[in-house]
């Protein structure tokens, strides 16, 4: 009988236990309007995703650099020479990482993205063009919907990141190339972490596609 | 000290030379005037003060007058204050622009100052502000409006003003003049992100602002047609179809987003089609959608537009198509038989016609049909299986009934029960009139014996262009009806054979038919005439019937056209049974020219010209008066040898007198009276030359 009771003690535990939301996740989860602001976040940025791809091809012209190549990697010194800083880290939300840690992250990351862009197309070695335009205004409005989210996060006070100010180092019209390819590339890397963070904030993720 | 003088005078010549030219710069008068842009139809006031040290007024006195345009102004509006200075009002100014000038009368009339005034409406707010998004790359947000009906004839400025809240970020953006709509770049809109716009029209008169409308950039985008990937048919559900589709490749990222879908389906068959497209509220493209609720092995065709939110829809999609599982056909098949044969026939000959009742459904795309002898039968009692639409078999004598069911794949339909009723020469109907209706229907009209009770009528038709039986319809009526209109496969221009048919139990009454048009037009040809005839001053032209089928109408006449150089135009019609004509009282040193003109109720139709021409002298000519000779002669000479035969002296006498031989009256009396005879030329005459001398000369010729 003992046996029984801590049996049913310790399975009711583990009920409620299980059904404990993550920190900041069930806030989001149940108010709808939010839900709304996660599902539009999350659109954005699978259309930065899908434009970088173009927005690469019509602002790199040399023959070497090229998204998704194994090459990349060997352009460290150069983007260290430019000056990109690598991008914030983005992991599962967990106990040790809140959602507004990862939605702050996010913002900061693509602000940070958004200028080092900014940057490269304000050099005249680089075309700029209607593709890199809408990149950047894509990145803004990715940027209002998560600060939007992280307002309703932080409950007491709002702390919209700022990232720091950071000046790309371009001589020449190599060094922009170079600038604009890494950028494009750390982008791409940063957003796929941005879109498995936002679906993880999604309350019905039963049809939803990966891109 | 001498040079020093002459250098203060040359200096004060120098400065009065100058300051009088300074004085010729000077304006001679200055116009003023409240406003040079005044309302339209408002008053506008004027004052011309003319300085004293204008050389045109120096020294005399002046008439000062105004001027708008080329046009003097009445002295009524003007009112001169003294010399130097006037005033003008004019009451209501109707133009858009003119010019105000003041003039002096001197010597001739000098204008020495003016303005322009224009005139005009304050700008209406603008109207109807309406934006909308380009999803294509790049993204863009186009905003329209209406400048409002009243022209304003002044140079109106507008301007478009966004405030986007996310962002708490004003832009303005200026226009050129003239233009009404404006295209937003993608940096001066969020997408999901609720901007206010509105217009602003700024002229000299006033400034006005439109109605601001709020909107979220994309729920105004109206998106790209989507595309219909696929159309199945489920396993094992009947009826349904399963759509899967996407959007375009520009809006891709908007895959998994809640959409509005509306998807229109039709068959291949129009009569068929669903009335209302059938509306799918959020959903996603990337799953697909059911359709359920449609006919069964029906192949469908189906298109799809989308929206976001109450987004305007995109245009339909191009279409794709499926088919539904198949079923056994249901439901009863509408029927009309004809029957032949008599007492004396072992067989009968019937044509048996059908077509699905408004309850058949045939739940396939290909189906059969078998006539069978037997309501439930195997392949023994079938008569007839085909895929038409009718049967001509051959049945005993004795079979009442034949049964008629729909085949296919999946199963049989119930069978539909035929009664074999055969005709009787009874003539129940009456009166059969077909009206056309327009191009592709007919109204039949029909009567019948009052005494006469049929169960219904049939009302049967068929093209007379096509021999197979299958171009055969028909349409069952209520035995109280007394008309219909028959349409659907009625073709302009072609003849239709139009039967009613009175139906009773056990038997089918004599129909009455017509052959009519929809619409009727001249005929494709004009018959080739022959020249048959040509005898003196008549001429016969002889046709054939034209083919049905180039007819394109009921002829309703026949005109012979015909003149020549010295008789005028004349005409001459036939009736449509009688195709001959015979032309009369022809001049016969004329060559002739005709043409014929066919006529229906559509229409007619000229032919080509041809010539004939009437031979003083032809051969019937000929003959005839050869003939008259001939018996003329015959008949002269008959007389003269019954003369020479005939006793009756006296007759003789007259025609020849007895001239006597000299050598036998000299013998006879020469010693009586030796009378001189003249010696006649040596003429040996035989004694019945002698006699007729008439018969001599006939004969020697």
């Amino acid at each position: 009988m003992n046996i029984l009771i801590a049996f049913a003690v310790s399975y009711y535990m583990a009920t409620f236990a299980r059904s404990a939301p993550l920190p900041g996740v069930g806030t989001l989860v149940a108010d709808p309007q939010s839900q709304e602001i996660v599902e539009s976040s999350r659109l954005l940025i699978q259309k930065i995703l899908l434009s970088i791809p173009d927005t690469h091809k019509s602002c790199i012209h040399s023959e070497g650099l090229k998204l998704n190549s194994s090459e990349n990697a060997k352009l460290v010194i150069m983007a260290a020479t430019i000056g990109i800083p690598s991008a914030p880290v983005l992991r599962p939300v967990s106990e040790n990482f809140s959602v507004e840690t990862s939605l702050s992250r996010m913002s900061e990351g693509l602000q940070l993205h958004r200028a080092l862009l900014q940057q490269a197309s304000d050099s005249p070695h680089l075309d700029k063009n209607d593709k890199l335009t809408e990149l950047m205004a894509d990145i803004r409005d990715l940027v209002i919907k998560t600060n939007k989210l992280l307002k309703t996060v932080q409950r007491e006070t709002v702390v919209l990141p700022t990232p720091t100010p950071v000046t790309l180092n371009l001589p020449g019209e190599y060094e922009v190339q170079v600038a604009a390819h890494l950028i494009l590339v750390q982008l791409q890397s940063f957003g796929q972490d941005v879109d498995r963070s936002l679906r993880s904030l999604i309350q019905n993720k039963e049809e939803e596609t990966e891109i | 000290m001498i040079s020093t003088w002459v250098s203060v005078i040359v200096m004060l010549v120098a400065f009065v030379n100058g300051a009088r030219n300074e004085d010729d710069r000077q304006p001679c008068a200055k116009v003023q005037t409240s406003s040079p842009v005044v309302p339209l139809g408002s008053p506008v006031t004027a004052t011309c003060i003319i300085r004293d040290s204008c050389p045109v007024v120096i020294g005399q006195a002046v008439h000062i007058q105004w001027r708008l345009d080329n046009r003097f102004l009445p002295s009524s509006t003007v009112a001169n204050e003294s010399g130097r200075v006037s005033e003008v009002v004019i009451p209501s100014f109707n133009h858009t622009r003119g010019s105000l000038t003041c003039c002096v009368q001197a010597s001739s009339l000098l204008v020495v100052g003016g303005v322009d005034i224009r005139a005009g409406y304050p700008p209406q707010p603008p109207q109807n502000l309406s934006c909308q998004t380009n999803l294509t790359t790049p993204n863009t947000l186009t905003c329209r409006w209406h400048p409002g009906q009243q022209e304003t004839h002044l140079l109106t400025k507008y301007t478009l003003h966004t405030k986007i809240r996310d962002l708490n970020e004003n832009n303005t953006y200026e226009l050129p003049p003239g233009v009404h709509q404006y295209t937003i770049p993608r940096d001066g809109f969020v997408l999901f992100s609720e901007i206010e716009i509105y217009v602003k029209a700024v002229n000299d008169l006033g400034e006005a602002t439109s109605v601001p409308i709020t909107l979220e950039p994309v729920s105004a985008a109206k998106f790209d047609p989507p595309t219909i990937l696929n159309i199945q048919a489920m396993p094992k559900r009947y009826g349904c179809l399963k759509l899967s589709w996407t959007l375009s490749e520009q809006q891709a990222w908007m895959r998994n987003s809640r959409l509005n879908l509306e998807v229109r389906l039709q068959t291949a068959d129009s009569s068929r089609s669903a009335e209302q497209p059938i509306l799918i509220n959020q959903v996603r493209s990337t799953r697909p959608v059911d359709q359920c609720r449609l006919l069964h092995g029906t192949q469908y065709f189906a298109q799809i537009r989308v929206r976001y939110q109450q987004s305007p829809w995109s245009e339909w999609s191009s279409s794709q198509s499926g088919v539904t599982l198949e079923s056994a056909p249901t439901g009863r098949l509408d029927w009309w038989m004809k029957g032949s044969g008599n007492q004396k026939d072992k067989h009968l000959t019937i044509h048996l016609f059908w077509k699905p009742s408004k309850q058949f459904r045939a739940n396939s795309q290909n189906v059969s049909y078998v006539v069978s002898l037997q309501k439930l039968s195997g392949e023994k009692g079938q008569v007839c299986t085909t895929m038409a639409n009718y049967c001509t078999i051959q049945l005993p004598k004795r079979a009442k009934k034949v049964y008629l069911s729909a085949v296919n794949a999946e199963g049989r339909s119930n069978p539909t029960e035929v009664r074999i009723t055969l005709p009787r020469s009874s003539t129940v109907i009456s009166d059969v009139t077909v009206i056309p209706q327009d191009d592709r229907s007919l109204l039949v009209q029909w009567s019948s014996l009052v005494s006469s009770s049929p169960i219904d009528f049939v009302v049967e038709w068929r093209p007379l262009l096509e021999t197979e039986l299958s171009f055969t319809q028909f349409e069952i009526t209520d035995r109280n009806q007394t008309s219909l209109v028959i349409s659907g496969s009625i073709e302009p221009y072609k003849p239709y054979g139009i039967s009613v048919y009175p139906r009773f139990k056990d038997w089918i009454g004599l129909p009455q038919t017509v052959n009519a048009y929809s619409r009727q037009k001249a005929p494709s040809m004009v018959p080739k005439i022959q020249i048959n005839k040509n005898w003196q001053y008549h001429v016969e032209l002889t046709w054939d019937e034209l083919a049905l089928d180039e007819r394109n109408g009921n002829i309703q006449s026949y005109k012979i056209f015909y003149w020549s150089a010295m008789d005028p135009v004349k005409v001459v019609a036939t009736d449509p049974e009688e195709r001959r004509v015979v032309l009369k009282d022809l001049n016969t040193v004329a060559m002739y020219d005709a043409f014929m003109m066919v006529t229906t109720f559509g229409g007619s139709l000229n032919g080509t010209t041809f010539h004939f021409e009437v031979e003083p002298f032809d051969a019937v000519s000929v003959v005839m008066i050869v003939t008259a000779c001939g018996v003329g002669l015959s008949m002269l000479i008959i007389f003269i040898v019954m003369m020479c035969f005939s006793k009756h002296s006296r007759l003789k006498g007259r025609f020849w007198p007895a001239v006597p031989d000299p050598a036998t009256a000299a013998s006879r009396d020469g010693h009586q009276n030796q009378h001189r005879i003249p010696i006649l030329p040596q003429t040996v005459m035989s004694p019945i030359q002698y006699t007729c001398p008439t018969l001599v000369f006939w004969t020697s010729w």
